[in-house]
């Protein structure tokens, strides 16, 4: 029998690591232990067992990429069924830093094959990751480098690759911006199309030399002929950049707080001493002490409040309509997906709740949650069910807070639960009759626990 | 294209890519009626699109479109295969509603049977549908891995297959013809192969394997046989259409020359900035070239009707 505690920091580590867990896979990661689901977690397997070739014939619109909104839902469907969850949730915090929109690429499968890049690379070098970045068709519009052109530079790609890519503003001068755009001057893209009259043409990285401004060039004190890949040598060497992916890594996976600097340093150092490589990174960081000591630190994205949910209740195992709908609902709470509001990418903790997107998060895993024809919460029921003969009001409660989570509530608001549960009663299990009373009782409980504040912590 | 027996050439596109209207997006299949009109399956993105059947000539003169989403009666989520008898009604198979729905060709809605289930008669994603030599419908039952038989009425005649890589088992088959003989030819799509078997359901022989030579497949879609007993099998991720005789011998196959069809073309004379910008092709050769055929139909005229699913467009080609 796995202890609570144990549950509790692998479930910690499954919805910090990946979109959550439900029971029986905690329990099966459990067994193996923590550190061995973190090497788990850490190398992610050539097959994500999507059974890509079953989403594309039966999602025509999936198979087609077109647009945003079926690209939208394929990484949706990625999320609550891959079986590489670290693969899933490094791609969206890359998505989440080197922002890129559909709406101006206007290609759903040039920015699907940009997150693509990103699970490829995402537990990778540092090195290789920005490269590919600089590379990619999908960025390249985005930030313009396909009109960044010798004796004539644009700085957007350069400057976003300094100030919000790799290192931060206060670490380098606008002449090293100058110099860094004059560097990727020739990166473009072929094929570069209209999606009119039968769709986008496939895009490619095309470099001009031709078009490349080969003359010397000074970048943060150093001097040469650089070209692209000589700037991003420079850029991983330097050390605000260490600092930079570690605080970025910490806030996305730690804690919404600022870090603290003794955090920074340990994660800052692994990356100098593995040779930029994201996965060591990780690894420190997820066996930190930081880590397992940050609960419930961190408000959810709404699309891993979507994501998570879906994989709560255990829906969208296979294709079935209605996906593109269920993708909507991370916009509608405030995180469109390939689509970032600007290049800044979200703003992301406290800032993603409002009035309007609480109300949104609530209703989408109240109405989630309160389906009893939903596999995972049938699953819920059955585990309640079947521990006691007789259940308090305060099991029912305790019983829902641990299989959402575990979550812990404050005294009060599981108070407040408890005493709406004892208007209704103990349950007498044993009575046949009841078996309707408990479903209806959990999935009433469950719906009132999404709406606690703790539920939108993660 | 030149074939160890008979030429094919290339002879004109039909349609754009748009959800609404005179346009195509996420077709699933057609069929040619005998006075050149086609009814062309298109599914819906969401639950606010539509799926409909768009009807236009082989001269692409558009005529309209019917279909609304749903699960009441006459209503479509995932329309997969159509057929078409010769009392001009359609009859469609819903890969969501576990149906299948007969339709006159106007739209109005005359019948529907079929569940959700394994039991005789029931239906686990039905796929492609035709009719055999005596009037009854051929269903690929693709998740029940088998071919139920149907008369019009929507009897159960008889089935065939179960799940497996043996001779005469299916691994989620797609597409089901019939040949001028009554042989039945089934694209067992996991398996990446054909099977062929007799009117009644008879093994007979097979070919195929994965892979992306000729004569392999990756996950072959839907099929047809011509009046020649050539078999043209969409070959999905191969972007090809594969032909063969009708013991399986490869015979050559096309992948697209698409051409600007008369929709396209008119939407480009009214956007000259599209016209130009699409003029800036590194490789303009692969605008025409299939992407994705989910369906290939043929005609008693000697044509044949290739779904190019992802590129909103039916690509058609004659044997010379």
């Amino acid at each position: 029998m796995t202890d609570l505690k144990e549950i509790s920091l692998m479930a910690h580590l499954m919805r910090r690591a990946g979109f959550g867990a439900r029971r029986h896979e905690l329990e099966d990661y459990c067994e193996q232990g923590y550190t061995e689901t973190v090497e788990w977690l850490l190398n992610p397997s050539p097959d994500s067992g999507m059974d890509e070739d079953i989403v594309m014939r039966y999602y025509i619109d999936i198979d087609d990429l077109r647009n945003a909104d079926p690209t939208n839902a394929w990484w949706l469907y990625r999320m609550v069924n891959t079986k590489n969850p670290l693969e899933e949730k490094m791609a969206l915090f890359w998505h989440g830093l080197f922002a890129t929109a559909y709406e101006k690429v206007e290609n759903g499968r040039a920015t699907a094959e940009q997150i693509d890049m990103f699970r490829t690379h995402c537990l990778g070098n540092f090195r290789t990751l920005l490269l590919k970045l600089s590379r990619d068709p999908a960025m390249i519009i985005w930030l313009d480098n396909n009109t960044n052109h010798k004796g004539a530079p644009n700085e957007n790609y350069g400057r976003e690759l300094l100030e919000l890519f790799a290192m931060g503003v206060g670490n380098y001068s606008e002449e090293d911006v100058k110099e860094c755009a004059r560097a990727f001057t020739g990166w473009t893209i072929a094929n570069f199309n209209a999606r009119y009259p039968w769709g986008p043409f496939p895009m490619e990285f095309e470099y001009r030399s031709e078009d490349h401004d080969d003359e010397e060039k000074t970048f943060l004190g150093e001097t040469g002929r650089f070209n692209g890949e000589d700037i991003i040598d420079i850029v991983v060497r330097h050390p605000a950049t260490g600092r930079f992916i570690a605080t970025k890594l910490y806030n996305f996976f730690v804690s919404d707080d600022p870090a603290p600097e003794e955090a920074i340093q340990i994660l800052a150092a692994e990356y100098v001493n593995s040779n930029y490589d994201i996965g060591s990174v990780m690894r420190s960081l997820l066996n930190s002490k930081h880590f397992k000591e940050s609960f419930y630190q961190k408000v959810k994205s709404p699309a891993e409040v979507v994501a998570s949910v879906i994989r709560l209740v255990g829906d969208y195992q296979e294709p079935k309509p209605g996906l593109i709908d269920i993708a909507y609902e991370s916009k509608y709470m405030g995180q469109e997906l390939l689509n970032p509001p600007t290049v800044e990418g979200w703003h992301t903790g406290k800032e993603w709740i409002d009035s309007g997107s609480l109300v949104g998060r609530v209703n989408f895993a109240s109405d989630q949650l309160g389906d009893l024809d939903k596999e995972g919460v049938k699953d819920i029921v059955s585990r309640i069910s079947s521990s006691v003969s007789y259940l308090t009001a305060e099991q029912l409660v305790d019983g829902c807070l641990d299989l959402v989570g575990p979550l812990v509530l404050e005294d009060k608001t599981r108070s407040t639960l408890v005493d709406k549960a004892r208007t209704a009663g103990d349950i007498d299990l044993s009575s046949s009759g009841n078996a309707g009373t408990i479903q209806d009782r959990v999935s009433e409980m469950l719906q009132l626990i999404v709406a606690t504040r703790e539920f939108q912590f993660a | 294209m030149t074939l160890r027996t008979v030429d094919y050439q290339y002879d004109h596109t039909i349609g754009m890519d748009d959800f609404a209207g005179r346009a195509f997006r996420n077709l699933s299949d057609l069929v040619v009626s005998d006075d050149e009109v086609l009814f062309v399956l298109q599914r819906g993105e969401s639950v606010h699109n539509n799926p409909s059947i768009k009807i236009c000539t082989v001269g692409e003169e558009w005529i309209g479109e019917f279909g609304s989403y749903g699960e009441n009666p006459g209503e479509l989520v995932w329309p997969a295969g159509i057929t078409l008898d010769q009392d001009q009604r359609l009859y469609i198979t819903d890969e969501w509603n576990q149906k299948v729905l007969v339709f006159d060709t106007k739209g109005t809605f005359i019948k529907q049977w079929g569940k959700k289930g394994s039991d005789i008669g029931e239906f686990d994603c039905p796929s492609g549908i035709t009719f055999d030599g005596e009037g009854n419908l051929l269903v690929a039952d693709a998740r029940n891995n088998r071919i139920q038989r149907f008369t019009t009425d929507g009897n159960h005649v008889d089935s065939f297959g179960e799940f497996g890589m043996g001779d005469g088992q299916f691994s989620m088959p797609w597409g089901v013809a019939v040949s001028r003989t009554g042989d039945i030819y089934v694209s067992d799509w996991r398996n990446d192969r054909i099977q062929k078997f007799t009117r009644n359901g008879e093994y007979l022989c097979k070919w195929g394997e994965h892979g992306q030579g000729p004569g392999q497949f990756n996950r072959p879609a839907g099929l047809c046989v011509d009046g020649d007993d050539h078999v043209y099998v969409a070959d999905w991720h191969n972007h090809r259409v594969q032909i063969f005789d009708s013991l399986g011998n490869y015979l050559g196959e096309l992948s697209g020359e698409a051409t600007m069809s008369k929709w396209g073309a008119q939407l480009l004379d009214a956007n000259p900035l599209m016209e130009g910008f699409r003029q800036t092709a590194k490789y303009p050769e692969l605008e025409g070239r299939l992407f994705k055929p989910r369906s290939v139909k043929a005609d008693n005229n000697g044509r044949i009707f290739i779904v190019d699913s992802c590129k909103g467009r039916l690509q058609i080609y004659k044997k010379a």
